[in-house]
This record gives C-alpha cells, sequence and structure tokens, in this order.
C-alpha cells in the first residue's frame, strides 16, 4: 500500500504534463493571454462560494486545509504551497516525502495570504468553514475554490478538487477503487457487520466522543453499525467522565491527538486507567484499539480514508476469522 | 467595644443552619447530574465492594467535585472577606483586584512557555502570580494623598485584571496548542479535577484558614480604622501582612485547583455579614460555609445549563454541525449571578 | 496659544485652531501617511516605497499591484478607520463624562458588542456574518442603555457608571465564553483572535461598511464638538450658555456608540485606543474640543496602524492581532492615568 502510494503520484504528474504538451502548445504558449479559453480549456467549477473559472490544468496549486492537501497528493498534483500540518514538521510523517519542497503558507486557521501571492499560485483550494472571510482576497490572487466544510463531507470535496484540478478521470477511477473496496469489505464482514463501532478521541484538555466526523462517514458508508448514544448528527461530544459509559460498543477506536510534548497521550492514559472505563465491556472484552489520529480524522481525505479501512479489514476481518 | 449584643446563641443556630445548608449542597451535588442516581446506590456507594457504573461514577467524579466546590468556595469567600476587611472597599475580592487574574496569567505562561506540568509546581507558580499582581494593585492604589481609596483599589484591579487577561489571551493567540487546553480553566471550572490535586494544595488551605481565624478578632479592630486599632495596641502591619498571605494561599491555591471563578469572594462576604454582624470570628466561618454550598450549587447548575438533550441544546441542534458540550465551567455561572451583586453594591457604596 | 479663528458666513459653523493644534495636525497626519505607506510596502514581498507610490498613482507592476490593492490596503484602511472610529468615540465619553477613564472598553460598550458579534458567529454561522456589524451596535446599545439606567440614582456619577461598566463587562466576558463552548467546531481559536481585535480579515466589503459609518459619524462628531465644549463645564453650566444639554447628550452618546460598534464590528474589540489616544491628544492639542476631536481620531489611527504593522510583522509567520500591542500598551496606560490622577486629586 505504501509503495503504491509513493509510485503512484510520479505516474500522475508525468502523464498530466505529457497530456498538457498533447492538447497543444496553445495553452502552454499563452500564460495569461486572453485566448487561452477559446479552446474550451477554461472550466467552470460550481462550489461553496458560487462558481470560479478554471484555466487548463493548474500547476502551481496551494492547499489551505488538510484534506485538500492529502486528495492533492492522491491526484498526483504535488502543491507549491500548503498549510501546515496539524501535526508533524511541518507535514504529516506519511506524506513528508512527496512534500519536499513545498512552502509552508501558515496554518490552516490562518493562512498567510501574502505568502500565498508570493508563490503566484493558479489555484487555491480551501474551505468556506475555515476561510469564509477571505475568499475575496484569495480570488484576487487566483482563482479559488472552496468546499463547504470538511470532515465527513470527504467524497464531495474529493470529487470537488478532481474538478478544480482537472483530474476528473482519476479522481472516479480512485473513487470507483474505493466503492470496490468497500463491497469487498462489507462481503468479508457477512453478518458480522452489525458490529457497534466506538469512537473517541483524545486532545490536550478535551475528550471527545464522535458522531459525525470524518471517521464516523467512512465507519458508515463501510456498513457498520454504531452504538445508540453515538448516533448522533453533531460532530462529536466534548464529555465528562461521566459519559464513559457512553464510550461502551463492540470495539472501540481510540484516536489521540498529541502534538508531541505528550499531553494527549497523558490524558489518554489517565482516562484509560479510570475505573469505569476498566468496567466498560469493550475494554474487558480487549476489543479497544488504539489507531493512527492523522489517517482516522486529521488528514481528512482519500488517503486518510483508504488507510483507515486498511485498519478496519486489520481489525474486524481478521477477528472475524479467529 | 466590639462585641456586638447579638446573642451568642443566634450566631450558633446561623452556624447550625448554615451546616445543614452545606449538606444537601453536598448531597445535591453528588446526587443531581449527567447520570442517574437513585437514593439507594448513594446510599451504597461508599460502602459497596463491588460497585455499579453508577456507584463509580459516585465515588469517582462525584464526591472528588463535591470536595473540591466545598474547599474552594470556602477559600474564595474567606478571601474576600479578609480583602473586603483589610481595604474596608466592599468591592473588594480576589476576582475585582485581580489576583485571580495575576495567578491565571502565571499558570498559562508556566504552561504555554516553559510547558510546566507538575500540579505542585503550578500551585507555587499561582500563588507567585497571585503575590505579584497583589502588590502591584495595591502599590498602585496607594500612590497620592489620599491613599488607598475603595475606588482607586478597585480601578487599579481592573486595571490590572484587564492587563495581565490581555496577556493571557496573547500567549493562547500564539499557542493553540494551549487554548484548547486550558479554555475551560481558564473560565473557572472544577469539572474533571482529580482529587490528588486538592490533597495537595490542602495542607495550604487549611493553614491560611488556621490563621485566619487566629486574627479574626485583630481584623475585626482593624475594620474599625486604624487608628482605633492602632489606639487599642494593635500591630496592624503585622495584621496584614497575615491578612494578606492568607488571601494569597487561598486565591492563589483555588485557581490552581479550579481556575479564575469570578465573583463567588465578592458576593458571599456581604451575604455573611448580613447575617453574622461585623465580628469576624463568626463572619469567617459563615463565609466558609456560605461560600462552599454557594460554589456545590453553582456547579450543579453549571452541569445542567446545556445537558445534552436538555432544553437549550435541542433549540440549539438546529443550528449546524458542532461539538455538544456536555457542561459550561462553572465560572460562568457565577459571573452571571454575581453581576447583579457587584452592580448593587456599587450602587449602594458610590452615593455621590 | 495663537487662536486661529476660521467661521464660515453661510454655516452656522465657527472653528476655534490653536497653531499648537494645527501642528498636532499635521504632524499626526504625516506620520500617519507614513506609516501607512510603509505598512503597505513591508511584509513578505517587501515593495519600495517609490513603487508604491507607483502603484497608488496607477503605475506599478501588477504583482505588485495585486499584494497592495487586495492584501495591505483593505487591511491598512480598516486599521485607520478603526482607529479614528475608537479614539473619537473615547473622546466623546470621556468628555461627555468629564471622566478620564472613560472609554467604550471599559464601560462595557464593547463587551456588549462582542456578546452580540460572537452569538452572530457561533449561533447563527450560516445566516449571521452579514448581521454582524448590525449585531454589534444592537448589543453595544442595550449595554450602553443598561449601564446608565443602572448608574442612575438621582442623576448619573461617572465613578457609578465606570464601575457599572466594568460589573457588565464581566458579565459580558461570561456569556461570550459560554457561546464560544457553544460555537461549531474549530472556532474557538478563530474567536478568540478575533476577540484579541484583529484587522486580518478586513476586505474591501470591510472598508466599505466602515466608510459609510466612519465616514458619517466622524464629521457628525466634530460638527458638535461645541456642544462637547459646553458639556465638559458641567450641566449647570452648559444650560446656563444655553446647550440644550439633554439631547446633544443623547446625540454624542448615540454616536459614540455606533462609533465603538462599527469599529468592533469591523475589527473585533481592539483594545484601550479609546482610552490612550483621547489623553495623548490632550497633550498635543489644545483643550478645544474642535481640535481635539480630530487630533484623537489621527492618534488612534497612527496607534492601530502601527499595532497592525508590528503584529503582522515583527513575528512572521506568525500574524498576530492588533489588538494584543494596543492592550499591551494600554493597560500599563491605564496604570498610568491611575497614578497620576491618584497623586494629582484628593
Amino acid at each position: 500500500m505504501n509503495r503504491k502510494g509513493l509510485h503512484k503520484p510520479w505516474i500522475a504528474v508525468f502523464m498530466a504534463l505529457m497530456l498538457l504538451i498533447t492538447a497543444g502548445c496553445g495553452t502552454g504558449a499563452a500564460p495569461g493571454g486572453e485566448k487561452a479559453s477559446d479552446d474550451g480549456k477554461e472550466r467552470v467549477i460550481h462550489h461553496a462560494m458560487g462558481e470560479t473559472k478554471v484555466k487548463g490544468t493548474p500547476k502551481r496549486v496551494v492547499t489551505l486545509t488538510s484534506d485538500a492537501t492529502d486528495d492533492a497528493l492522491a491526484l498526483g498534483v504535488k502543491p507549491v504551497g500548503a498549510v501546515k500540518s496539524w501535526t508533524g514538521k511541518p507535514y504529516y510523517d506519511f506524506i513528508q516525502n512527496r512534500m519536499k519542497g513545498v512552502q509552508v503558507v501558515g496554518d490552516e486557521l490562518q493562512p498567510n495570504l501574502e505568502k500565498i501571492a508570493a508563490l503566484k499560485p493558479d489555484l487555491i483550494l480551501g474551505s468556506k468553514m475555515r476561510h469564509e472571510k477571505i475568499y475575496d482576497k484569495l480570488s484576487a490572487i487566483a482563482p479559488t475554490v472552496y468546499t463547504e466544510t470538511v470532515g465527513n463531507t470527504w467524497k464531495d470535496n474529493f470529487k470537488l478538487y478532481a474538478d478544480a484540478l482537472n483530474k476528473k478521470k482519476e479522481g472516479d477511477e480512485q473513487l470507483k477503487k474505493w466503492d470496490q473496496r468497500i463491497a469487498d469489505f462489507k462481503k468479508k464482514m457477512g453478518d458480522k457487520l452489525d458490529t457497534k463501532v466506538s469512537i473517541v478521541r483524545f486532545m490536550p484538555g478535551v475528550v471527545r466522543i464522535h458522531h459525525n466526523g470524518f471517521p464516523d462517514a467512512v465507519v458508515r458508508e463501510a456498513g457498520l453499525d454504531r452504538p445508540k448514544v453515538q448516533k448522533k448528527k453533531e460532530h462529536s461530544s466534548e464529555v465528562t467522565e461521566e459519559r464513559i459509559p457512553d464510550m461502551d460498543g463492540d470495539v472501540m477506536f481510540v484516536l489521540t491527538f498529541d502534538q508531541g510534548d505528550g499531553k494527549g497521550k497523558k490524558l489518554q492514559k489517565e482516562w484509560m486507567n479510570k475505573p469505569l472505563f476498566k468496567k466498560l465491556d469493550v475494554v474487558k472484552k480487549g476489543n479497544v484499539h488504539q489507531v493512527n489520529d492523522v489517517y482516522w480524522n486529521l488528514s481528512g481525505g482519500i488517503q486518510g480514508a483508504n488507510k483507515m479501512l486498511d485498519d478496519l479489514y486489520k481489525y474486524l476481518v481478521k477477528n472475524d476469522q479467529k | 467595644m466590639y462585641r456586638t449584643i447579638q446573642p451568642l446563641l443566634s450566631r450558633s443556630a446561623g452556624l447550625v443552619w448554615l451546616i445543614v445548608l452545606w449538606a444537601v449542597s453536598m448531597i445535591a451535588s453528588v446526587k443531581l447530574g449527567l447520570t442517574h442516581i437513585d437514593w439507594h446506590t448513594m446510599k451504597d456507594a461508599l460502602t459497596t465492594e463491588q460497585p455499579t457504573k453508577e456507584q463509580l461514577v459516585i465515588q469517582t467524579t462525584r464526591i472528588p467535585r463535591a470536595l473540591i466546590a466545598t474547599f474552594v468556595g470556602a477559600s474564595l469567600a474567606v478571601a474576600g472577606a479578609l480583602m473586603q476587611a483589610l481595604t474596608r472597599n466592599p468591592l473588594a475580592s480576589p476576582g475585582i483586584l485581580g489576583i485571580n487574574a495575576g495567578a491565571a496569567f502565571f499558570v498559562v505562561l508556566a504552561t504555554s512557555l516553559f510547558t510546566v506540568s507538575s500540579f505542585s509546581a503550578m500551585t507555587w507558580i499561582a500563588f507567585a502570580g497571585a503575590a505579584v499582581s497583589g502588590v502591584i494593585v495595591f502599590a498602585v492604589s496607594s500612590v497620592g494623598r489620599g491613599g488607598v481609596t475603595p475606588l482607586k483599589l478597585t480601578l487599579a484591579g481592573a486595571a490590572i485584571t484587564a492587563f495581565f487577561s490581555t496577556l493571557t489571551q496573547g500567549l493562547l493567540v500564539t499557542d493553540e496548542k494551549t487554548l484548547d487546553e486550558v479554555l475551560y480553566w481558564l473560565a473557572g471550572s472544577i469539572a474533571g479535577r482529580s482529587l490528588d490535586h486538592l490533597w495537595q494544595i490542602l495542607p495550604f488551605f487549611l493553614i491560611a484558614w488556621l490563621i485566619a481565624l487566629g486574627i479574626a478578632r485583630h481584623i475585626t479592630i482593624l475594620t474599625m480604622g486604624e487608628h482605633v486599632a492602632k489606639g487599642l495596641g494593635q500591630r496592624t502591619a503585622w495584621v496584614k501582612m497575615a491578612a494578606a498571605l492568607v488571601v494569597i494561599f487561598l486565591a492563589g491555591g483555588s485557581v490552581a485547583v479550579a481556575g479564575p471563578i469570578g465573583l463567588v469572594g465578592l458576593v458571599v462576604p456581604h451575604i455573611a455579614r448580613s447575617m453574622a454582624g461585623n465580628d469576624y470570628r463568626w463572619i469567617l466561618p459563615y463565609c466558609a460555609l456560605i461560600g462552599a454550598s454557594y460554589l456545590l450549587l453553582a456547579d450543579v447548575g453549571a452541569r445542567y445549563l446545556i445537558m445534552p438533550d436538555g432544553p437549550v441544546m435541542k433549540w440549539m441542534s438546529g443550528l449546524g454541525t458542532r461539538v455538544l458540550t456536555d457542561e459550561v465551567p462553572v465560572g460562568v455561572i457565577t459571573a452571571l449571578i454575581g453581576t447583579p451583586f457587584f452592580i448593587t453594591i456599587a450602587r449602594r457604596s458610590i452615593t455621590h | 496659544m495663537k487662536p486661529v479663528t476660521i467661521r464660515s458666513k453661510k454655516l452656522p459653523i465657527s472653528l476655534i485652531i490653536y497653531a499648537k493644534t494645527l501642528t498636532a495636525l499635521l504632524v499626526l497626519s504625516a506620520l500617519c501617511l507614513g506609516v501607512l505607506v510603509y505598512s503597505v510596502g513591508t511584509g513578505e514581498v517587501p515593495i519600495p516605497a517609490m513603487d508604491v507610490i507607483k502603484v497608488l498613482l496607477g503605475q506599478g507592476d501588477p504583482g505588485n499591484e495585486l499584494i497592495i490593492y487586495s492584501l495591505r490596503m483593505p487591511r491598512v484602511l480598516t486599521a485607520l478607520m478603526v482607529g479614528a472610529s475608537m479614539a473619537v468615540s473615547g473622546a466623546l465619553l470621556q468628555g461627555m463624562l468629564r471622566n478620564p477613564l472613560a472609554s467604550p472598553d471599559i464601560i462595557g460598550i464593547t463587551g456588549g458588542a462582542s456578546v452580540a458579534a460572537v452569538a452572530c458567529i457561533s449561533l447563527f454561522s450560516q445566516t449571521g456574518k452579514a448581521w454582524l456589524p448590525v449585531a454589534a451596535f444592537g448589543g453595544a446599545v442595550c449595554t450602553a442603555f443598561l449601564v446608565y439606567v443602572l448608574a442612575w440614582k438621582r442623576g448619573v456619577s461617572p465613578l457609578r457608571l465606570v464601575l457599572i461598566g466594568m460589573g457588565l463587562h464581566a458579565a459580558a466576558n461570561g456569556l461570550t465564553t459560554l457561546l464560544l463552548i457553544l460555537s461549531p467546531i474549530y472556532t474557538a481559536s478563530q474567536a478568540m483572535v478575533w476577540l484579541t481585535g484583529s484587522v486580518y480579515n478586513s476586505s474591501w466589503t470591510t472598508v466599505g461598511t466602515l466608510t459609510v459609518w466612519a465616514g458619517t459619524l466622524i464629521p457628525a462628531a466634530f460638527l458638535l464638538a461645541r456642544h462637547l465644549n459646553a458639556q465638559q463645564l458641567g450641566d449647570e453650566l452648559a444650560v446656563g450658555i444655553g446647550s440644550r444639554v439633554q439631547l446633544h447628550r443623547f446625540l454624542l452618546i448615540l454616536i459614540s456608540v455606533a462609533l465603538a460598534s462599527a469599529a468592533v464590528a469591523a475589527a473585533g474589540p481592539i483594545g484601550f485606543v479609546g482610552l490612550m489616544a483621547p489623553h495623548i491628544a490632550r497633550m498635543w492639542a489644545g483643550p478645544s474640543a474642535g481640535g481635539w476631536l480630530p487630533v484623537s481620531a489621527l492618534t488612534g489611527s497612527f496607534l492601530v496602524l502601527t499595532a497592525d504593522l508590528i503584529a503582522r510583522t515583527a513575528f512572521s509567520p506568525l500574524d498576530l492581532p492588533a489588538g494584543l500591542f494596543t492592550a499591551a500598551l494600554g493597560a500599563p496606560f491605564l496604570l498610568f492615568l491611575l497614578l497620576r490622577s491618584g497623586s494629582h486629586r484628593h
């Protein structure tokens, strides 16, 4: 899986370049020229802020969300600039190699507009939820495409990004592969699909029970069930100790957000040692699994989703065969 | 002269009454909340060998909370009473005079810049913060011919509060990690605090309370005026020093455990004085009991205000994706209840 | 001091300007312009002053033009107007209440505006943002009204007003915390930036809205300046010289509240500008409000412009809220004021 992930982008980039060359010099030779749009190369992208026209295949892309970076890389596009990842220095470990030389343009909550402008991008990918107020400024720099939100809409986001990056075909292929994997997973799970999956996340100072974020969307799509108290339309609940019983389920996945200072891990240890936690059925049965917060929550794109599905295979399908 | 006419009996009766109030608040704090707990479960919770989930909730969260609320509430109230007596300012309290803000800033600074996480270190840092802001406020307001006037003290307190909370905000804006971690604590919260913290701070609280009771008689004399006290042969400087030390231990310790919970120290002494008269040997125990009950009940309120599936959250559920939260920090409740008190006192004390 | 009197024959306006005031106005304008040009030229992509001027004259290269017009200008102009609005708002309050400590932040007006604005952002995130300025104004007016009513006890004592404002400010903080906790995911840290006061998010729309508010209210304040002079003399004297005290006071308060809330809606509660600017201005300008108000406005602009310049560049790549720096300057200033008033009075 890892090896595949490393090679594919280069093939895609190569193919994209070939495509560009064969598509005729018309577009390539007249950057900024008015006539470029004449040969139907200008595409209208419908997105959270309205419509944006994007010319040809963007080559200098700036990504302002974690999922945009994840998806762009998956589609074989290496951004020229990206916001700092939530953890990692400066990007998540699993994309670090492929992000060499990519300029950090501030953080996701407050991107550095001048750094973005200095990169002279030809496409900016962001999210209305995060960057609504700076849309006008970004649009003045380059065509800007926003998703509505991040997290549980990851599939729509991926389609939108693929569209904007002029990688519709690659995007559809990957989604088709995704669907096949999901179908395969469901088949292998068989009648175990009613497994109730509990998702708990520890952050410095905060403990969350997940309801409807990114991991929840993937688990839902995989056909798995959730404990009744965790089926809510809100993103998650920030809980006090009294809510520990709500964490029970057939299997529990534990996500820990830790930025290297050990604070998230410390809190997790504290909570998992509480008598109330140890009393949970899922704990007694030994069905608690620590998973990677980057794949399960932070990255938020198609690569994260696939890695999450790997985990579901690993922990659920295997158990099934026992 | 400082002996009042009120008979000992009625004051003792008041004390008994307050002990009952505190006991009822304790029971309410243990019984009420997200997890439904019936009387039977509660009765067995302390003796059972094989606790149920509900009984574990009582043992591991409800009882620690109730104890912390008791000690912090009592300490803040006693600190407030001493400050009001010392400054002869009805608006004085650890929150208003910037003591809490100073302690909070020092704690956030330590967490954020120096990544201090041991609680005992944090306690001393909170003491230092309380002391520093206390000294600044007092120094600033004592300049000038009028000496320390209530108004100058209050304004200096406001300025110091503004100063330290700005610095705290600055740290948090530049350091999101710490923001998430301390947002709750910073508003003043006793949810999720461990009993270990309380045990570490308890010796300071107890010593401070004992000193407070020990100097209570002198405090009463001091409230009659510096001249009277000196005339009666009191070494006022020593009394003031001792009282200041007590305030720093109580306020700093409370902030270290539960964050800067505001307006408890302002409101409670006024109630206590209206019940107990002018003798601080009575006022201080009254304060402790009322303060404890007040914070216990406010904490119960904090559990219900935005409880999931409660009325507020039902109304909010139509308003887009969000993270549900079980409780508000108790500091929000005390601020909202305390403000009308503050305004009433301010209106009463400035009459011209 | 030599006053210069400018009297219009047609309009019922007369201006008495002291030479000192005139100098202050000129120096401050030059300073503001200087910071403005420097600020527009400084950042991730440095642009030399000559090129900045070229761009401003419409002769620059497109890259610079983009950075200057789309990114830096809205921000700088917002800072300019927010500073002026806060300063004039504070000056009006100080003049009217005859209280050196009165300012929109200290008497709780910005606190009220913030509660309403945060409610707008967090409770009604979908539809709320467009109504932000209106909500902030509503919150500010309600708070101002409450402060005034609660401070009323056979007349409004300025001291009581300040104390009650402080009390309401505490309640406002409590409510703001509550709203932050109820806010949609991830906005807590954005709200924190907003609460400190930042011009990061300003766009040409912000500039447009602010121009309408500040552009009408600040001149209105200047026109009413002579009534402010009367108010400063105290109620009896003001009535004595024929000033319709209550009406003018009401108008001036309304203008002050509106200016403060417009500034809060645009950039959050940038702290202490309303307190500091009028005091600094008093040292430069003469005692007449006709000169004092414009000097205050320019001082406020200068303060916020400089604060944002530092916030934006000194800690790069961090882009900090400007309010952090005005407050870091303002809180000690408040202590200084207390020290000074302590040694002057009694």
